[in-house]
């Protein structure tokens, strides 16, 4: 766990790849993308299930290991809105009933921009891009650079690893820049966009079950 | 059906017109010409087999022509697998219509056929199409086409050996097995040049016509001449590379007084190299210089091959891309650069040359170290016997399988059990398991495991036990994604207008900062930027720096076994000191007497084990003679089983003739323990534990889940929905392997990688004939000219403080003062 400090205000950053506001009892996730498999198997693709379970044992675990009283999620809970969806959202809606305390901030993303939020998720509170939780400005799509803090979705950040013109290892990573901070896809089903990484930035990475910070030594 | 049509009489009168169109020709039919017509007429089936430009193409051509030539509709169907084969293919077919007199078309139908055309071929059938593999699954979509096709009297596929040991070897017979059960008197024919296991082609081809299918030869009285272009100095101490481009003098004066010369290399680097040479010996020449590889742009290669047959241009710089193709009938020579390594490559590359019966082919081969003077001569002597590799069929590819399926269930539908005993009627899927039979049905129907697929659907079946599909949308991504041929994950090179000019590795183009430069396609170009998976480039402002030569992954073969058998008969020959006439062993008859003074020229039944130090550390050198790949494979091995001992770092460099095994410490090992590092026991498990296969079979499974039909591809025009089912093979490898990891494509997966990284096959062969050899161990007081390639391939690939090349000539100038001593 790494802590992050804007002026008062910490933030840590959890290896599950979500980010804890500890005062608050906030938890920060990014792009589920739940129930994209059943979409896939929907256009005839033959994908297994079991990503969405997944996810949502993640997030019991942390959840309830942090005793996070919000999960805000920065866009992206469904992979799309889509018929195969609906068994997603009533397996969603089971787990939420198990973790009734638990307070859902959403701010839609682009894949799930046309959800029915009140019909899907009942009392789920619903932001939109760039409303403040806490200290915290929240979007889905990140913005170029921004004063207050903010937390982003939507990139699927990641970063490559290994000896130069061979097959790198990618691995998700937290990237601040510019004020922003984009987390990682708490998503298992959800690939990665590698970053183009500018001086001053700020990047971080999950190695064996902690946050480490990738220095900037390397060319951009 | 009518069988009156199947077996015409021969009337006098169309004889007759076959007589005089041979003799308006000044054509002769030849015996195994007259053999085929013959046994056509006779309704049977058959695999022709004659070298290029032997009049193959009409001994298959005439007996359908002769005999359903006044018919109407579609009537044969001819597979080729080259599309850019097919326009030159319509018009020696059409000439053979119009000179016996029939008043018929034929067309072709590929991926370049506008769909007003394909059109028009439904309601207006020309005689005959000539199509690809791809082409005839995508036909077989279509259940008004499929009527269409059932009506067929013969389909004949050209160029058989170039399909057969691949995926779309497996398409093909998957598509003859359809229209042979649609049609049980339809007549196959092939065509094949000489390859090792012509047997196998025919029984493979015709399937369920095998049993009477006639083997058809063609004499083959083809004069291949080869020279060797010899350098003057032989270096003692042969080292990849060393040579080559220092012959640019005599290259350029071959090229010279020719009309048309094609210079084959082995790898697309290579290419761009000679051809840059090329260009500074010739400035002059840049108008008449072309180049030719696979990662150019379509567009681009196919303007090239225009110009080779209007005879516009005097060289082509190429690679493989070339090996196959159009009747170039100008090209006067041919130059082989470094080894061919397979024989079967030689002969056809030469074969470009000299094209016409009668004519002799010419090809100058130029070594690019040393060691490769042995296999020109060793080539040299298989290709006169006609000593060919043969080719490996693929066997029980699900992934195709269950691509062929779908496209059976919409081209009208199929009953489980006949579509069973139909594919089992294939050489690929003869030993399909009950099991595996099952399992890909259940892939396209409800998914698998039936917990893990809710709402899957694809495939249906309806009340009358019938499969189908019925879904337009997912008709249309399935043909769309028709095929086998997967491209690695290439950068599109394209400039700032948008003009492609082809593609290069990712990871080659990661190693470049933008303004920098490299050499592609023969000019020098300056990154701008990359996005994604396009990069894009200009022309450089002022004369910049060299640029870099791309590199590309995966082009290099490995020897083939046919000619390591022929290398080492050679070695044989000159450890015995019998005579050998020819130049090139001659010119390196010196370096194997060092190599003899040192060590031992290893006979075929020796397994030579060569053990030195330097001050770097300890090094072995093993000679199995067994391509790079399975060297590579063994050095694995052996790595993988010495550290299970004792924990070891240990670095492997493998090539075509052997391995170097290299640490600081290497443990002494006697011919019984040596015996137990190569032992074929455990093999699989071993080799598995030793590469990590789960991260290769992770790589590969690109090419599985585009077959299988997991992954979309981009189609022009694709509606926006189809960006949410975008995704990349290594994330669908992870969500299988999490949530369904007994699914078959994942082990085909492995399997498959295994037999394309490390020739399994081979690996496995070439283990159990080390049990016959005899283990010499030599320790040796420095390199041996067989080991030093092998210590300067590793040293040139390190990066180390000081420059590879000084280290390089420091060990070659040492070692040649001692071999002259």
């Amino acid at each position: 766990m790494t802590e992050l400090r804007f002026h008062e205000h910490t933030l840590h950053l959890m290896p599950e790849g979500a980010a804890w506001d500890a005062a608050q009892r906030v938890l920060f996730v990014t792009d589920l993308h739940l129930g994209k498999a059943a979409v896939f198997r929907e256009a005839g693709l033959t994908l297994p299930d079991g990503a969405d379970a997944a996810i949502l044992q993640r997030l019991s675990v942390l959840a309830g290991r942090l005793g996070a009283c919000t999960l805000a999620v920065l866009g992206d809970v469904f992979h799309a809105r889509s018929p195969g969806t609906e068994r997603t959202v009533a397996a969603l809606n089971t787990w939420r009933q198990t973790h009734a305390g638990l307070r859902w901030i959403i701010v839609p993303g682009n894949h799930d921009r046309r959800v029915p939020w009140a019909q899907w998720l009942p009392d789920a509170e619903i932001l939109s891009e760039g409303e403040l939780c806490g200290p915290w400005q929240l979007a889905h799509h990140p913005p170029e650079q921004s004063d207050a803090v903010m937390l982003c979705g939507h990139l699927h950040p990641g970063i490559a690893f290994g000896p130069p013109r061979q097959r790198k290892a990618r691995l998700p990573c937290f990237w601040l820049r510019r004020g922003v901070l984009i987390l990682p896809a708490f998503g298992g089903f959800t690939g990665l966009r590698l970053i183009e990484r500018e001086p001053g930035d700020r990047v971080w990475v999950t190695v064996q079950d902690r946050v480490a910070e990738v220095p900037h030594t390397r060319r951009a | 059906m009518d069988q009156s049509t199947l077996l015409p009489s021969m009337s006098d009168k169309v004889p007759a017109a076959l007589r005089r169109w041979f003799s308006t020709r000044g054509w002769k039919p030849l015996a195994f010409q007259r053999e085929a017509w013959t046994a056509y007429a006779a309704g049977k089936s058959g695999l022709i087999h004659a070298p290029t430009g032997l009049g193959k193409t009409l001994a298959a051509w005439v007996g359908p022509v002769l005999a359903h030539g006044d018919e109407e509709g579609l009537r044969v169907l001819w597979v080729t697998p080259l599309r850019a084969l097919a326009a030159d293919t319509v018009r020696s077919l059409q000439d053979g219509l119009d000179g016996l007199g029939v008043r018929r078309k034929v067309e072709a139908r590929t991926g370049d056929t506008s769909s007003s055309v394909r059109a028009r071929q439904k309601t207006k059938p020309p005689f005959a199409l000539v199509t690809t593999p791809e082409s005839l699954s995508l036909m077989l979509t279509n259940a008004e086409r499929t009527a269409q096709l059932s009506c067929l009297r013969a389909v004949v596929v050209d160029e058989w050996h170039e399909l057969l040991g691949s995926k779309r070897g497996v398409q093909t017979e998957l598509c003859l097995a359809r229209l042979c059960a649609l049609n049980p008197a339809l007549r196959i024919w092939g065509l094949s040049a000489t390859i090792g296991n012509l047997d196998d082609a025919r029984r493979i081809l015709l399937g369920s016509r095998a049993p009477d299918g006639l083997m058809i030869h063609g004499k083959d009285t083809k004069r291949i001449e080869m020279e060797t272009l010899m350098p003057e100095n032989v270096e003692s101490f042969p080292w990849s590379g060393h040579l080559g481009t220092k012959l640019i003098r005599a290259v350029v004066d071959r090229i010279e007084p020719a009309r048309t010369t094609l210079l084959f290399t082995n790898t697309r680097s290579q290419t761009e190299i000679w051809f840059q040479e090329l260009l500074e010996a010739r400035p002059q020449w840049a108008d008449v210089l072309a180049m030719h590889h696979s990662s150019i742009d379509r567009a681009e290669r196919e303007f090239t091959e225009q110009r080779l047959r209007d005879g516009t241009v005097k060289c082509v710089v190429c690679t493989s891309s070339l090996d196959l193709g159009v009747d170039f009938s100008p090209v006067e020579q041919v130059i082989q650069v470094g080894s061919p390594k397979g024989i079967a490559r030689l002969l056809q590359r030469a074969g470009r040359s000299g094209h016409r019966p009668g004519e002799v082919s010419r090809v100058f081969c130029l070594p690019t170290n040393a060691l490769e003077l042995i296999e020109f001569s060793a080539a040299r002597e298989a290709m006169a016997a006609r000593r060919i590799e043969s080719r490996r069929p693929v066997v029980k590819p699900l992934d195709l399988l269950a691509q062929h399926l779908v496209t059976v269930a919409l081209g009208g539908g199929f009953r489980a059990d006949e579509m069973l005993a139909e594919v089992r009627t294939t050489n690929a899927f003869a030993a399909l398991t009950d099991d595996e039979w099952r399992w890909t049905l259940t892939f396209i129907t409800t998914g698998g495991a039936l917990h893990a697929y809710p709402q899957y659907r694809k495939v249906t079946v309806d009340e009358e036990g019938i499969h189908r599909l019925t879904d337009k949308v997912m008709a249309r991504h399935h043909r769309f994604s028709i095929g086998t041929i997967v491209a690695d994950a290439a950068v599109s090179l394209r400039l700032k207008n948008g003009r492609r000019l082809g593609s290069v590795e990712e990871w080659f183009i990661a190693g470049i900062r933008p303004g920098r430069c490299f050499i592609f396609g023969g000019r020098t170009w300056e990154l701008v930027r990359v996005h994604g998976l396009v990069a894009t480039v200009q022309v450089p402002d002022k004369k910049k720096a060299r640029g870099e030569i791309p590199s590309w992954q995966g082009s290099k073969s490995p020897l083939s076994s046919e000619l390591a058998a022929a290398v080492g008969e050679k070695l044989q020959r000159f450890r015995d000191g019998a005579r050998d006439a020819s130049p090139e062993m001659q010119k390196v008859a010196p370096i194997l007497s060092t190599q003899a003074k040192w060590s031992l020229v290893p006979r075929p039944d020796e397994l030579l084990i060569e053990r030195t130090s330097t001050r770097d550390g300890q090094h072995c050198y093993l000679y199995p003679f067994a391509g790079r790949l399975v060297n590579g494979a063994l050095g694995t091995l052996i790595a993988y089983r010495l550290g299970k001992g004792q924990p070891l770092t240990l670095r492997v460099t493998p090539n075509d003739y052997g391995v170097e095994l290299f640490s600081r410490e290497l443990p002494l090992l006697d011919e019984r323990g040596w015996g137990i590092l190569l032992s074929p026991d455990n093999l699989l498990e071993d080799i598995l534990a030793s590469v990590n296969a789960a991260e290769l079979g992770r790589h590969h499974f690109r090419e599985i889940a585009r077959v299988a039909g997991l992954i979309l591809s981009g189609a022009p025009g694709s509606p926006p929905t189809l960006k949410s089912l975008q995704t990349s093979s290594g994330l669908l490898w992870d969500v299988f392997a999490r949530y369904d990891p007994g699914n078959l494509l994942l082990a085909q997966s492995q399997r498959e990688v295994l037999e394309r990284q490390m020739d399994y096959n081979r690996l496995s062969e070439t283990l159990h004939a080390l049990q016959q050899r005899r283990v010499v161990l030599i320790n040796t007081p420095r390199l041996t000219p067989l080991a030093f390639p092998l210590w300067a391939d590793r040293i040139s690939h390190s990066v180390g403080k000081e420059d590879p090349a000084d280290v390089l000539a420091r060990m070659l100038e040492e070692l040649e003062t001692a071999a002259a001593r």
